[in-house]
């Protein structure tokens, strides 16, 4: 097969990987917590900067792990970027979001909102960290050549293999336990989960909780095998919700199967289009799906 | 006759703020007796149950479990303080299966959950059948029987259907009615409310004749049934029944 096109693939797979982590919380936003979260690509961007500052902190002395450009400190700031975005989403829940659910606000009055904070946040980044782009790391790693000549970087095997394990792991929470259980069942109706004595306030809470921690992993995954900017994660926004609404609201193995598709189509696009239209596939890719299956492909349009 | 377990006491109660939908109700439940809420379309009926269960507002009135005062408590705790309320429609989680709708109907202890679920299944046998199947491929009735199990998972000292009968075919009706009267002898005092006046009270101890959210006939479910009161509460000739 032609190795430009397996290159695109192996790439493809790699984007796909961070969209779908993304597309999860928009898509466990958009059924649960029933809005579609405009500032969920913000939390990605925090996530990566979270990562950063701990990195700047921790850095010196630490030795990257061969053959990966990163250290064991990198590990602690992943950590501590999940937990401090779950933080940051839940603050914005408890300053905003709480507040319009209790004055029974318009589903429309809680999208303005979040693109209101959306804006807020990433201007508090650019402020904080200038428009110029960062890494955690300059050290110089070797790429992996895979035959027939495929070139993948350390890093990027390190991210796949993250993204599968964080994937495996909130499939088990949602499918065994009882708080995912919960989640499922808030997902499908907030009045039958209440009278079933399901604190569906808990729930909202464990939702941003989820989305704010797998946001926070799609944006330190996207900044360790790409970079960041201040706009990453706004610039991420079209493909995380081409990939949940491809998915089906609602169906996380959907979104996960989004994501892949839209980022092998974004990559993939380039060995036949100016790369300049790449940001128009995810659209694209919506808009034809949304035709033939109007529930996405994993959704259930029957609520 | 036993101390009643739910007392409703001038309970007012509504969606929206000055528009009283129940109307200063007040009613007992006893203790393994199934009490049946009648009454014309738009009586009030559902919001009352509603209303009990916490999820429409109480402006004033009480609604007292067990000598305890609950109104106005939020209704996933009105669930674990043993009130099993079963919504008319969207009763069950069609998406999740038989067990993950028991499961997570159950209380936080994950051994009491499990020996409830095991009740259910012996209450219920249909159901133990179907354990793995998704709550929208069950039948109306086995749907019901879910929607029951589902509300006794938390041994429920009151059980609070909304019309069960509704849907269902003759000899479905009959086994649910029968169902009820199965678990009002194990002691669960049942509040129920339904359209088919005649079935439903056979199979009760009282009845209750809401009009406009405010009893207007109460007694017990036989001398009901021929009562010629409860005919002229439902055509709305409201004013003479008076
Ligand atoms: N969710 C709601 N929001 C606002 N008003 C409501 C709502 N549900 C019901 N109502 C109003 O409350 C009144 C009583 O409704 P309710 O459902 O309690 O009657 P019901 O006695 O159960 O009638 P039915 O026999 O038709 O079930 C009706 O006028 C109805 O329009
Ligand atoms: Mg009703």
């Amino acid at each position: 097969m032609d190795p430009l096109f397996l290159q695109h693939t192996s790439d493809g797979i790699l984007t796909g990987a961070i969209i779908a982590l993304g597309a999860i919380g928009v898509t466990l936003s958009m059924t649960i917590l029933r809005f579609a979260n405009f500032g969920h690509s913000e939390l990605v961007t925090f996530g990566a900067y979270i990562a950063l500052v701990f990195v700047s902190f921790s850095g010196i002395g630490a030795q990257p792990i061969d053959p990966f450009s990163i250290g064991w400190p990198f590990f602690a700031a992943i950590a501590a970027a999940g937990v401090g975005t779950a933080l940051l989403a839940l603050a914005t829940d408890w300053l905003i979001f709480r507040r319009l659910r209790r004055s029974n606000a318009a589903r429309l009055t809680f999208i303005f909102a979040s693109f209101g904070a959306a804006l807020i946040l990433r201007n508090l980044i650019m402020l904080g960290f200038g428009a110029s782009p960062e890494y955690y790391s300059r050290e110089l790693t070797m790429a992996i050549l895979i035959p027939p000549g495929i070139r993948v970087m350390p890093d990027q095997i390190l991210v796949l293999g993250l993204t599968l394990v964080l994937v495996v792991a909130l499939w088990a929470f949602l499918t065994f336990t009882r708080a995912g259980l919960a989640m499922r069942a808030v997902a499908e109706s907030p009045t039958l989960s209440s009278v079933s004595g399901i604190d569906v306030n808990s729930v909202t809470r464990w939702t941003w909780i989820l989305s704010g921690g797998l946001a926070a992993m799609a944006g330190v995954f996207f900044g360790l095998t790409v970079q960041l900017r201040p706009e990453m994660g706004f610039n991420l926004l079209l493909p995380l919700f081409a990939a949940a609404i491809l998915g089906g609201a609602g169906s996380v193995f959907g979104a996960v199967v989004g994501g892949l598709i839209v980022g092998l189509a974004e990559n993939l696009s380039v060995i036949w289009i100016s790369p300049g239209y790449k940001m128009a596939i995810p659209f694209l890719l919506m808009l034809v799906l949304l035709y033939l299956r109007p529930h996405g492909l994993f959704g259930r349009g029957e609520r | 006759m036993s101390a009643p377990v739910l007392t409703i006491s001038n309970l007012v109660a509504g969606y929206v703020p000055d528009v009283p939908i129940v109307r200063g109700a007040s009613l007992n439940v006893i203790p393994g007796s199934i009490l049946t809420v009648l009454g014309p379309n738009g009586a009030g009926k559902s919001t009352l149950v509603k209303a009990i269960a916490g999820l429409v507002p109480v402006t004033s009135g009480t609604v007292m479990l067990d000598g305890k005062d609950v109104t106005s408590t939020p209704a996933h705790a009105v669930a674990g303080l043993g009130i099993g309320y079963v919504p008319q429609t969207e009763n069950v989680f069609t998406t999740l299966s038989v067990v993950d709708n028991l499961k997570v109907s159950g209380s936080p202890s994950a051994s009491d959950t499990r020996m409830a679920i095991e009740r259910m299944f012996v209450l219920f046998p249909d159901l133990a059948e179907r354990r793995r199947h998704l709550g929208r491929e069950l039948s109306g009735g086995q749907r019901q029987m879910l929607a029951f199990a589902r509300a006794l998972m938390r041994s429920p000292r009151v059980l609070m259907p909304d019309e069960p009968s509704a849907g269902l075919s003759p000899k479905m009706v009959g086994i649910v009615f029968e169902k009820l009267q199965e678990l009002a002898a194990t002691g669960v005092a049942v509040l129920m409310v339904e359209q088919n006046a005649k079935a439903a009270l056979r199979a009760s101890d009282r009845g209750l004749v809401l009009v406009e959210g405010k009893e207007r006939l109460e007694g017990p479910a036989r001398q009901l049934l021929d009562d010629p009161r409860l005919g002229e509460l439902y055509l709305g000739k409201i004013d003479e029944a008076a």
